[in-house]
């Protein structure tokens, strides 16, 4: 991996290759890193 | 009356009151956070090695005790996301049963610039490093950290999807949270500048505190799921705000930093269908005139120290009110005084509609309610909060 990818950018790397349990509807992709991002803020 | 249509007539119920008419019965809600948990002799730990646990612990209170609706679906704040990102700041209680929090600030005084120029990246590759211990790391270990935390909700997500269908399924039951209505100010309040940090702010830098709380609002949108171009949300479930700030601010300060991007917000979602149920805490009693000036019928106030006859007479016609119930009561009085007081806050504050029936407190512990006196009630508002 990069070594100066941000935390960020590892979000869209998350959203690009671990959602493959959702389906492939992009609002669902994007709302659910939304989700996670809101969980890294609130942990 | 089979489990579905006894779902789909509590819905009603409690749509037919929020709209200030008259239901068939006051509905009752459930605020069963962390309760559940020493309620079923379970601990934090045990639901975090065996995320099915969360079902049957999050079921059993609704097995043994009267409601027609749900506050929240099961523990919604853990601590292991806090342990996967390495924070401190959400960690199990030492009798294991609660999840406490530590308020931590990972933001200065003087990273407004920063916050108000571009705030996720503020957020996240400033902020966020400086809390999360995991995330401050090189960007492989960073990404296994995020993957971990991610097959976390997968797994949650999962469990807490099929926790929502046995309650409806098993019991009828709905539940009145769904999408999350942020407040932008409380953003900044809860998870970047802390109480101590916040009041500086409102006293020393007003101007940059303004503009941090607008810079926040794209995400606060994205937050609720409010994208462009949305043109219909449903009546329900309710958005939920949890006021965290407002308790502590003036009327005046209230006005002039909390609701220009708030009020837009649930305005938004007013318009597009929506309604949202609002946890009071602390006292409102100086923010009704606010709450009567929303469109009537849009929100529903779950009230924590406010009184609740007060609040009928001088809010109820605008917005439906949550509570009554004292908890110092349930926890501490004989059955009789809980009934007799039951009995005369149905009275008072079911004419009309516009009303939930249910406590002053969401229970976080064991002790936090004597359960013979929470059955006793639930079941006399039942039978006796009968529209006629």
């Amino acid at each position: 991996m990069e070594n100066d990818k941000t935390i960020l950018e590892l979000f869209d790397k998350l959203q690009q290759e671990e959602l493959d349990f959702l389906p492939p509807d992009e609002n669902v992709r994007k709302g659910f890193i939304t989700f996670l991002k809101f969980m890294v803020l609130a942990s | 009356m089979s489990k579905e249509q006894l779902y789909n007539d509590r819905v009603d119920q409690i749509l037919t009151t929020v709209n200030h008419e008259e239901p068939k019965r006051v509905p009752i809600v459930s605020m069963y956070e962390t309760w559940a948990i020493s309620n079923a002799n379970s601990t934090v730990k045990e639901i975090e090695d065996n995320p099915e646990k969360e079902i049957d612990v999050y079921c059993k209170p609704h097995e043994e005790i009267y409601c027609d609706c749900v506050y929240t679906n099961g523990l919604v704040f853990d601590a292991k996301s806090a342990e996967i990102t390495g924070s401190k700041s959400h960690f199990i209680s030492e009798d294991g049963q609660t999840v406490q929090h530590l308020e931590i600030s990972p933001m200065e005084a003087k990273d407004y610039p920063e916050l108000i120029k571009n705030p996720m990246e503020f957020i996240f590759n400033e902020a966020i490093p400086r809390k999360c211990a995991n995330l401050s790391k090189t960007p492989d270990e960073n990404y296994e950290t995020l993957k971990k935390l991610l097959n976390h909700w997968k797994v949650k997500g999962q469990v807490q999807s099929r926790l929502q269908n046995e309650l409806k399924d098993r019991h009828g039951l709905p539940v009145l949270v769904g999408p999350i209505a942020y407040p932008p100010m409380d953003i900044v309040f809860d998870y970047l500048r802390g109480f101590k940090g916040i009041s500086l702010d409102l006293r020393r830098q007003q101007e940059q505190l303004l503009a941090g709380i607008a810079a926040l609002d794209e995400f606060a949108y994205d937050i609720a799921g409010i994208t462009p171009g949305i043109e219909k949300v449903e009546p329900f479930p309710f958005y939920a705000t949890m006021m965290h700030v407002p308790t502590f601010i003036s009327m005046k300060q209230y006005e002039k930093f909390f609701l220009p991007t708030y009020e837009k917000m649930i305005l938004k979602i007013n318009q597009l269908g929506g309604k949202v149920i609002m946890f009071l805490e602390g006292n409102w009693e100086s923010k009704y005139e606010w709450l009567n000036s929303l469109p009537k019928n849009m929100a529903i106030g779950i009230l924590e120290d406010d009184d609740v006859f007060n609040a009928k007479k001088k809010i109820g016609d605008n917005i439906t009110i949550a509570g009554g119930m004292s908890i110092g009561l349930l926890q501490r009085g004989s059955k009789d005084q809980c009934i007799d007081h039951a009995k005369k806050v149905i009275d008072e504050c079911a004419p009309g509609g516009g009303y939930l029936f249910t406590y002053s407190r969401i229970l976080s512990s064991k002790g936090d309610v004597n359960i013979e006196n929470l059955k006793a009630v639930n079941e006399f508002v039942r039978d006796y909060g009968v529209y006629k």
